[in-house]
């Protein structure tokens, strides 16, 4: 009878057991088979950890391999808050902050915490590094990282650009090749126990990094620092509010050189100012004023309207002209065209302009790629401006003769230019000459790109020997003369808009854009002043450095006077 | 005690039974223990094995002996874990927070487990004995009572887990004895309804064990960390798992307690889910030979004393696997013959063995 109790009952707990069974086999069957896969990729996400291998990055070099940016190892100290005693922080701080150059509360907020990992200080000198490894301080640990520098400091900055911290580039070629120059990130795949620490014998799946490819550029860097040298001149001598320089080789649309001031090392680009930092050359577009001259004149050449000794009435150097008066800066009289370039008269530019029309004056200012990008490989590129005729007003003409009512960049004046020393052809304007791989090989080349014919040979011909004028006596540009050589240039001198409404009669661009020799052009040379004090004229600012940055470029060069100079 | 006579009558099966969970056991221990052993340079799996062997030659000894002689010491051997349990609240180690631990002899004894054994015998002889009065408010009280010090001692150390065993230890072998069903549920409504006051007798790390379970992802790297570890360990282990000695979760480090009460997420992880199929099957099969065992002794005090060792095995099993699965909260329960620890695994075999004593000696009475 008790027996059969027991047994009855036991048999109910028998069941008990067999539900439960059920329910533990249940469990086991969803966790292990049917969420496996999850399961294992926590495990996965515990155990394993793929570390990156950061690749080198690339370098910017010169033409001539001249390195101008390149990537060298340093160390970065970063703390682990969890790991520093909370007694011993302010000890801490204050043995570290002279040594890293942090502010003291700062760094004590840093150590505090319960994080991982913190960055005080990245891209340690070498004897912040060496008074660090002998502090020995609890928590702090060095990390090797690849710290970008610009040996050449400022020079070229605009145009280089800058890093981050972490090798992101920031700004200039940096930026806009970035993808080409920081490679591709090899791995390695770890594992690591539950206190972080890496297991060896579990190593698998290494991939090495790949590095990044070298960017060549077409600038020289010795005629880059000629170009830095003498545009920091005039940009202290006049005080001016800022300063460009480029040089171009005609022919191939290679820029040699270009330089803004004001400047930037972007080796500290924290401390820069967006000023500083801008690429002047491109971004900025202004009016070119009587350097534009050459344009207009050249499509009256081109159309056969005007030859070198058709005469002009210069009416006095005061014209009623759209119901306004125009004025030249000194009265003449009858000039021939190519006086009228000059002594840079605008009342005859407007007169050539008039006889040139609306349509085609348009017509060859796009063809001479006014208004549109010139497509250099830099980013940040302005288009300048250039309206359709139809929505010129009357003085519109007569304005834009004069480099009034349109803007440029001031490397789309030198590359308009340019296409005249290039006997009439429109070239697209090259920084980068080509990308190599880090064991030498090219991957890109950028070759020569010719953007069309603008005027024929005849024309371009022509109006640098007009041009040649400009320098020798009587020119408005006699301070760019070099003698033995044929230098066509322009100067210019633009009334800059005042923010109030209207042209500014105290605020200019003094310019000046030249190329030599005339017969062969080797270099093209604009030089572009920003409110220069207490001079303003173009030929008066810009000319001499013009001048100054030939010669020197003329000595590197080692480029020799045509026979016939040399014999007179 | 004729030697030849028990051999004749020992179950073999049983014995089977307890060698191979004891193997798998001892290899688990070697697994996940392998790290700690290296860090340490203490030899788990060799105490281990120590501990196995001196287990099964206990279990062999006991199924030898007549399991009625060793209940009618119960009272006394009670007295006597009673007594060291007494004797580890004012003298006791504290180890991990804890005082679970006392030195005998140059042995580190855990009394606790210990008293599970006696709790068996004390409800195995007073339920047998009193059988007559089953009907009685006292046959139910008066056990609970005996349990309930052993058991409120061991929530002083604390250890939650052990001391919740001997209720449903407790209940289950009063019911199967016959004690009346109306008389257990009324008590188990009154705990039931008790049960919010007891909240405020837990400690705090207690609590949070429980609000984890509720949501392990309160605290996923404090409290919520065990047994997220432990599904992770025993999820990743698929079907096939990942072979002994190579289980992540385990030899990295990454699962806590893993020698001890989380041994089975080990298993679980390295053996994969037929592993697991495996062990849960020697389990069932151990505790279908115990049933029958059970319900083929003719005597009162065998089929008591069978129906405590299940309950206690049983109990064991499923809140230990259960816990590890993350069906129920962490409340650490080793698991028997496969987790490590000295007290815990000659606990398991001597119970063991009073069953096989009560098999080898179905015939006497």
């Amino acid at each position: 009878m008790l027996g059969r109790t027991y047994n009855n009952r036991s048999w109910l707990v028998f069941s008990v057991f067999i539900c439960f069974s059920a329910i533990i086999l249940t469990r086991l069957f969803s966790l292990q088979c049917l969420q496996h896969s999850n399961y294992r990729l926590s495990a996965r996400n515990q155990h394993q950890s793929t570390n990156y291998i950061p690749p080198q990055r690339g370098g910017i070099l010169d033409c001539r391999g001249n390195i101008l940016a390149a990537s060298i190892p340093s160390f970065s100290l970063y703390c682990v808050p969890r790991e520093i005693p909370a007694d011993r922080i302010a000890d801490i701080a204050t043995a570290l902050a002279p040594v890293i150059e942090v502010d003291e509360t700062e760094l004590r907020e840093r150590l505090t915490g319960s994080g991982w990992f913190v960055w005080l200080k990245r891209h340690l000198s070498a004897t912040a590094v060496r008074e660090i490894k002998q502090l020995d301080l609890p928590g702090l640990a060095l990390k090797q990282e690849m710290k970008r520098v610009y040996p050449k400091g400022s020079l070229l900055s605009q145009v280089l650009g800058f890093t981050d911290p972490d090798g992101n580039g920031l700004e200039g070629m940096e930026w806009k090749f970035d993808r080409q120059l920081r490679g591709h990130p090899g791995w390695l795949v770890t594992e690591k126990d539950s206190k972080q620490r890496e297991i060896s014998w579990f190593r698998s799946n290494n991939v090495a990094p790949i590095d990044g490819c070298n960017l060549f550029l077409t600038i020289d860097e010795v005629i880059q620092a000629i170009a830095e040298e003498e545009l920091d001149k005039v940009f202290k001598e006049y005080e001016a509010k800022g300063a460009s320089l480029v040089v171009m080789e005609p022919s191939t649309g290679r820029i040699l050189a270009l330089a803004n001031r004001p400047t930037y090392d972007p080796n500290r680009y924290t401390q820069s100012e967006a000023e500083e930092r801008r690429n002047r050359v491109v971004a900025d577009q202004l009016e070119p004023g009587s350097t534009f001259k050459v344009f207009p004149a050249a499509a009256a050449l081109e159309a056969g309207l005007v030859a070198s000794d058709t005469e002009f009435y210069c009416e006095d150097g005061s014209f009623q002209i759209g119901g306004r008066l125009l004025r030249d800066s000194h009265p003449h009289g009858v000039l021939r065209f190519d006086e009228i370039l000059q002594k840079s008269s605008n009342i005859g530019m407007a007169k050539v302009g008039m006889i040139l029309g609306r349509g085609e004056l348009y017509r060859f200012l796009r063809n001479f790629g006014i208004g549109r990008r010139t497509g250099i490989e830099l980013p940040g590129e302005a288009s300048g401006c250039l309206h359709e005729p139809r929505s010129w007003s009357k003085l519109s003409l007569r304005s834009i003769t004069m480099g009034h009512e349109v803007s440029t960049t001031p490397l789309g004046l030198l590359t308009a230019f340019s296409a005249l020393g290039n006997g009439g052809v429109l070239l697209q304007p090259r920084i980068l000459d080509r990308i190599e791989s880090p064991s030498g090989e090219v991957i890109y080349r950028y070759l020569r790109k010719e953007k069309g014919r603008v005027v024929s040979e005849d024309t371009a011909r022509k109006m640098l020997e007009i041009l040649r004028k400009v320098v020798m006596a009587g020119g408005t540009g006699r301070r760019a003369f070099i003698p033995g050589f044929q230098v066509a240039g322009k100067t210019g001198t633009a009334q800059k808009l005042d923010p109030g409404g209207g042209y500014s009669h105290s605020l200019y661009y003094a310019l000046f854009m030249g190329l030599f020799p005339a017969a062969h052009p080797r270099v093209a040379i604009l030089v572009v002043v920003d409110e220069p004090h207490p001079y303003y004229y173009g030929g008066v600012v810009s000319a001499p450095v013009f001048k100054e940055v030939a010669e020197r470029i003329i000595r590197y060069l080692d480029l020799e006077a045509p026979e016939e100079i040399k014999r007179s | 005690m004729n030697i030849l006579r028990v051999l004749k009558y020992l179950d073999w099966f049983l014995l089977v039974g307890v060698l191979l969970l004891s193997v798998i056991g001892t290899m688990a221990v070697y697994s996940a223990s392998y790290q700690l052993s290296a860090a340490s340079g203490i030899l788990y799996f060799k105490r281990q094995v120590i501990w196995m062997v001196a287990g099964l030659l206990l279990f062999l000894i006991l199924s030898a002996v007549d399991y009625r002689k060793v209940v009618a010491h119960a009272y006394f051997l009670a007295g006597c874990t009673t007594f060291l349990l007494v004797a580890i609240v004012i003298l006791g180690e504290t180890r991990f927070g804890a005082r679970r631990w006392i030195q005998i002899g140059g042995f580190t004894v855990q009394p606790s487990e210990f008293a599970k054994i006696t709790l068996i015998l004390m409800l195995a002889r007073f339920l047998s004995v009193k059988v007559d009065r089953r009907r009685r408010w006292s046959y139910i009280l008066l056990p609970c009572l005996m349990a309930a010090i052993p058991a409120l001692l061991i929530l002083k150390q604390p250890d939650l887990g052990t001391a919740l065993i001997f209720l449903p230890v407790t209940l289950g072998v009063i019911f199967v004895a016959g004690g009346r069903l109306k008389y257990i549920l009324i008590i188990l409504l009154i705990l039931a309804l008790l049960a919010p006051a007891f909240w405020f007798f837990l400690k705090d790390y207690q609590k949070t064990r429980l609000l984890v379970f509720i949501n392990p992802d309160l605290d996923p790297s404090g409290a919520g960390y065990t047994i997220l570890q432990s599904k992770i360990a025993i999820g990743s282990g698929g079907i096939w798992g990942k072979g002994w000695l190579a289980g992540t979760q385990n030899m990295l480090s990454f699962l806590p307690e893993r020698q001890t009460d989380f041994i089975f997420s080990v298993v679980a992880e390295e053996w994969g889910f037929a592993g697991c199929l495996l062990v849960l099957a020697i389990y069932a099969f151990i505790f279908l030979r115990l049933f029958i065992i059970g319900w083929k002794c003719r005597e009162m005090t065998g089929k008591l004393l069978v129906a405590g060792g299940i309950l206690v095995l049983a109990g064991h099993v499923g809140i230990n696997i259960g816990m590890a699965a993350g069906l129920l909260p962490a409340t650490g329960l080793p698991l028997p013959l496969i987790s490590y620890g000295g007290s815990v695994t000659i606990t398991f075999l001597i119970i063991l063995g009073l069953c096989e004593s009560v098999y080898a000696h179905r015939y006497y009475y």
